[in-house]
């Protein structure tokens, strides 16, 4: 009997144990796939408000602590409270849940005028350059070029043409998801201070509601803040690229690019700043020849200061006021090709370049002049996107026009040729028949000659 | 004849004496008593609408909230420590500009915020900071304000001292001024 009761207890027990045992287990089933929340402990060299910063944002934002703590600024000390905790009277401060309460007051948005703080040369020159203000002007200014720039974007590609109302997130989204993206906006804020309209994040030239302009992080991306990232051509190709500025292609294409891409891996790109020097690399990258110290040159973060030419506007003039100081930058650039190059090799380059600069300004010219009898004559449409002649003469200038100078700047020989000069031609010859049947026939043809998006 | 002469030489003793009130004045101003009384904040409240300054200002570092308790007077961050004579001309200047300003202005309505924004670096001199500030890369100093540190002192920007550092001479001062203003009406 005894035995039996022993027997019974034990099962007893062990059900009981099993039961409580598979209960917990029950208990602590969870999605597989969610991770615990990263649990990070700081003190080290941080006020009491920002480790909490910190250990706060490891659980929230653990890719935006991930980042950081591999970068510099982590290593250097510089943590979220350094760069995003603004004056509360600052037109950008508000409050993230972990500081409402407390007298301290954040921005989301981190401008160049906070980077200037301890990298004041390079925010200084980088202000100069073409990507603070002219960057943005571009797609904002409404004075720039009679404002089609602006109209493009709202009449044309939002619509607007269509009865679609102006300034409805609809209509908005050409610029929001595009133009503004590289260019940068004019980031405009709630009653709480943060951002609407999807106006930020944005690219480089933003405009800050405190009116300070630019964003360093469009190269050196947060929250790593990499100089070796800025080093590569990766940074600049997600702005420089497609059929109207292809030189992330053009590159690749280039001698330069294909040693890039064949050695690049074995480079060293985290050199101190300022000697990062032929030796690190075989070849240069975008930013060796416009940005980097190299041989007797400094670093500058003016891109516009090696330019010669300006090859992005209708007419290719010597760079001169706020686009730069050719004369200057041609030199300069001539001591960062001496590095590896002999002068007849450099001669040649920059020549090829001003004679390509020299035969697509010919064509430029030639349709101007066409274009201006055109207009004499009242041959011309009102809206240039319904009209043959100026939506081609377009495409002369922003598409292929540019594709053959840069492609010519940068040695890339297919988009000289193929995607530049070659169409140009056509382009070129297909305006002439345009301009002839108009004069000829005193009248303006009743459909678009170009039907599709023009040459690609 | 003698008549002229006596005219002549009244002319000349009404030159003189105007000359030595004037002298006087500039030498009972410009002496060190007079320097001294007026390079003291509760002078410098004396104007009503520079209370909250006064008020804001005790609350800062500059004012005393730090280890030392060390105070820095209103006249050493906002004139020019380079030389005597201009530091004599500034306060003349100012000064005078002040007494006129307060006679002429309404502190209520006054954008007092975008007063700071826009003329800050107009009243507070690099030349005052280093007056004090002699080393700009003090051991412990954290690497973002010695690398911005050692592009100053080496000339490679112009940046001015109060550009990066704009707060550090009132705690919340639009705010404190702001309230005080308001209160006032």
């Amino acid at each position: 009997m005894r035995h039996y009761f022993n027997g019974i207890s034990i099962i007893c027990i062990a059900v009981l144990f099993g039961g409580v045992l598979a209960g917990t287990s029950v208990a602590e089933t969870k999605d597989p796939n969610i991770a615990d929340k990263k649990t990070l402990v700081i003190k080290r060299g941080y006020t009491e408000e920002a480790s909490s910063c910190i250990e706060c944002h490891a659980k929230e934002t653990p890719g935006i602590i991930e980042s950081w703590k591999l970068g510099k600024m982590g290593h250097a000390g510089v943590s979220c409270y350094d760069c995003h905790v603004v004056d509360k009277k600052s037109p950008m401060a508000s409050q993230c849940k972990g500081v409402k309460g407390t007298k301290i007051f954040i921005s989301p948005m981190v401008s160049s005028k906070t980077c200037s703080r301890c990298h004041p040369v390079e925010v200084e020159q980088f202000l100069k350059s073409g990507h603070a203000d002219l960057s943005r002007n571009a797609v904002y200014d409404t004075e720039k070029a009679g404002g089609v720039l602006v109209k493009l974007q709202w009449y044309n590609e939002g619509a607007a043409f269509m009865g679609n109302e102006k300034g409805s997130p609809s209509n908005t989204a050409p610029q929001t998801s595009g133009c503004q993206m590289c260019h940068g906006s004019e980031v405009q804020v709630g009653p709480d201070n943060k951002p609407i309209k999807s106006s930020w994040p944005a690219g480089v030239g933003t405009k800050y509601p405190d009116g300070s302009v630019g964003t360093c992080t469009v190269c050196h991306t947060r929250h790593r803040f990499s100089i070796a990232e800025a080093r590569k051509p990766e940074a600049c190709a997600s702005c420089h690229l497609g059929p109207d500025h292809p030189d992330i292609e053009i590159y690749i294409e280039s001698k330069h690019g294909q040693m890039f891409q064949t050695q690049g891996e074995h480079w060293e790109w985290d050199s101190a700043p300022g000697t990062w020097q032929p030796g690190d690399y075989t070849a240069p990258t975008c930013a060796v020849c416009h940005m980097s110290g190299i041989g007797e040159l400094q670093t500058t973060h003016n891109v516009n200061d090696r330019l010669k030419w300006d090859l992005m506007h209708k007419r290719s003039e010597i760079r001169s006021g706020v686009r730069g100081d050719g004369v200057k930058g041609d030199k300069l650039m001539r001591k960062v090709c001496v590095n590896c190059h002999g002068p007849s090799h450099t001669e040649s380059t920059m020549k090829t370049l001003d004679n390509a600069v020299a035969l697509y300004n010919q064509y430029w010219d030639g349709a101007v002049k066409m274009k201006k009898e055109l207009k004499a004559r009242d041959l011309l449409k009102k809206d240039p996107w319904r009209d043959g002649y100026q939506e081609l003469m377009y495409y002369l200038w922003h598409h292929t026009g540019r594709r053959a100078r840069q492609g010519s700047a940068m040695n890339g020989p297919d988009y000289a040729h193929w995607h530049g000069f070659f169409q140009m031609f056509q382009v070129y010859k297909d305006m002439q028949d345009i301009y002839e049947w108009r004069i000829k026939n005193n009248k303006i043809e009743e459909l678009s000659t170009v039907m599709s998006s023009g040459p690609l | 004849m003698k008549k002229e002469g006596q005219q002549r030489s009244g002319k000349a003793l009404l030159i003189g004496l105007s000359a030595g009130v004037v002298l006087t004045i500039v030498t009972v101003l410009a002496s060190g008593f007079m320097v001294e009384t007026t390079n003291t904040d509760t002078f410098c409240i004396t104007c009503h609408a520079m209370v909250p300054f006064q008020i804001s200002w005790q609350e800062s570092v500059h004012g005393g909230k730090n280890p030392q308790g060390f105070a820095a007077q209103c006249v050493d961050c906002h004139l020019p420590h380079c030389n005597f004579v201009e530091y004599l001309t500034t306060k003349a200047i100012t000064g005078t500009g002040d007494v006129v300003q307060n006679f002429t202005f309404e502190p209520e309505s006054f954008d007092w915020g975008a007063n700071a924004e826009n003329n800050r670096l107009k009243f507070t001199f690099d030349t005052a900071c280093r007056h004090c500030h002699h080393n700009l890369t003090p051991p412990g100093m954290k690497p973002g304000g010695f690398i911005a540190h050692r592009a100053y002192q080496r000339g490679e920007t112009k940046k001015m001292c109060a550009e990066c550092h704009p707060h550090v001479g009132h705690k919340d001062m639009i705010e404190v001024a702001e309230k005080f203003f308001r209160q006032d009406i």
